[in-house]
């Protein structure tokens, strides 16, 4: 299967939305997760969050009427995605450890 | 109270023109609605805001530019107006920091769409004379300078043209060889740069319009046939240049145009290779 690495923003995006949260709270989120070293911009987000609809990785929840803002949930494709992410990165701190781990 | 600034940036000098609204800010003047010259401030806490701006592939009034527009407001920002395609936004610096786009991906793409931007004003440039210069053709205006010997015999005037075969007027003058009639000589004159069909036949001659090539006429009188005489008017030659000076004067403004548009597409494009260039180790 192919296997492709995440941007640090889809990652986190995914990540979020374990509850469906709308954009502000992705970014809230993500900047609470990382200790405030991820800030993801307004435009960045945006264009990430329209990518995932699309590859249908993410749904967007049915809009309440009272505000607009619209929210988001990660979907199964999401989760796989997710998952195979989590994999690589594990293999790359594994390898990493491995060999600078030995620097020190 | 609000205060009018008049600045003009290019659209490739987004970056300046984002850098100049945030020092204002910081000087407590807060732009409250942005325009192509003028910007409207008004007085505020210093640095009270951060302005970020952005150009929109649609117009802000579509219905996706609203759908973005509303998401960034979402975030706590704060749509302040627009020019053309471009948004501008505002947050409270207090909310913590402010970007619009950070991912080189994102900027790559800004980027290229400025560029096309600046590639359609300069292939439209390219095209825009062609419609001044087409109807022109048909107009019957003489295609190139034309250079019209006389030749004064037995008080006739003898009208011969370089290239008889454009001029059917004056071909037929020239063929039957007793071209022209009797005119007093107060009467010669030249016609301006006329079409030729308007030629007033019920006067004789003559258009003399040797144009740029006045300078030329020690040479052109080597080609003379004997028993001609070339003409050179050199007021009307200067006529001529004033004719074509505003010419001149738009092929500076376009070689202007030109040299600035290709400097934007120059700046667009480095900024394009250098995030390619990072995105080739890191993502943005």
């Amino acid at each position: 299967m192919e296997s492709i690495a995440l941007t640090e923003a889809v990652f986190y995006i995914l990540l979020s939305l374990e509850t469906p949260l709308h954009g502000y709270g992705i970014m809230q989120n993500t900047e609470k997760l990382s200790n405030g070293r991820i800030h993801l911009a307004a435009g960045t987000l945006y264009g990430a969050i329209n990518t995932l609809l699309e590859k249908k990785w993410i749904c967007a929840v049915s809009e309440n009427e009272v505000g607009r803002k619209k929210e988001y949930c990660i979907t199964e494709a999401g989760r796989t995605a997710l998952k195979n992410e989590l994999n690589r990165l594990k293999e790359l701190v594994a390898n990493g450890d491995a060999i600078v781990g030995r620097w020190n | 109270m609000s205060v009018t600034y008049h600045k003009m940036f290019f659209a490739w000098d987004f970056l300046k023109e984002e850098a100049w609204i945030n020092k204002m800010s910081q000087n407590g003047l807060q732009l409250i609605d942005p325009g192509a010259i003028n910007y409207i401030f008004v007085n505020g806490r210093p640095n009270e805001y951060q302005y970020r701006l952005e150009m929109l592939p649609h117009y802000p009034s579509h219905p996706k530019s609203q759908d973005y527009i509303h998401f960034v407001e979402d975030t706590g920002a704060e749509y302040v107006g627009s020019v053309k395609n471009w948004v501008y936004f505002r947050k409270k610096t207090e909310d913590g920091p402010f970007e619009l786009i950070s991912d080189f991906h994102g900027r790559i793409q800004h980027f290229r769409r400025v560029s096309f931007l600046i590639w359609t004003i300069l292939i439209f440039l390219l095209i825009y004379p062609a419609f001044f210069v087409i109807p022109k053709l048909f107009e019957g205006i003489l295609p190139y300078p034309s250079v019209v010997m006389v030749s004064v015999e037995n008080n006739r005037y003898i009208v011969s043209v370089d290239h008889p075969e454009d001029y059917p007027e004056f071909q037929r003058y020239y063929t039957k060889k007793d071209a022209g009639s009797i005119v007093p000589l107060s009467d010669f004159q030249i016609m301006k740069r006329i079409p030729y069909h308007q030629y007033n036949q019920g006067l004789s001659i003559a258009l003399l319009d040797v144009g740029m090539y006045a300078d030329y006429s020690p040479w052109l009188a080597e080609e003379i046939e004997d028993g001609y005489q070339l003409i050179v008017n050199k007021a009307y030659s200067r006529q001529h240049f004033e004719a074509y000076a505003p010419l001149f004067g738009i092929l500076i403004i376009y070689i202007i145009l030109f040299v600035i548009l290709i400097g934007g597409l120059h700046t667009m494009g480095a900024q394009i290779r250098y995030l390619k260039k990072e995105l080739r180790i890191r993502e943005g």
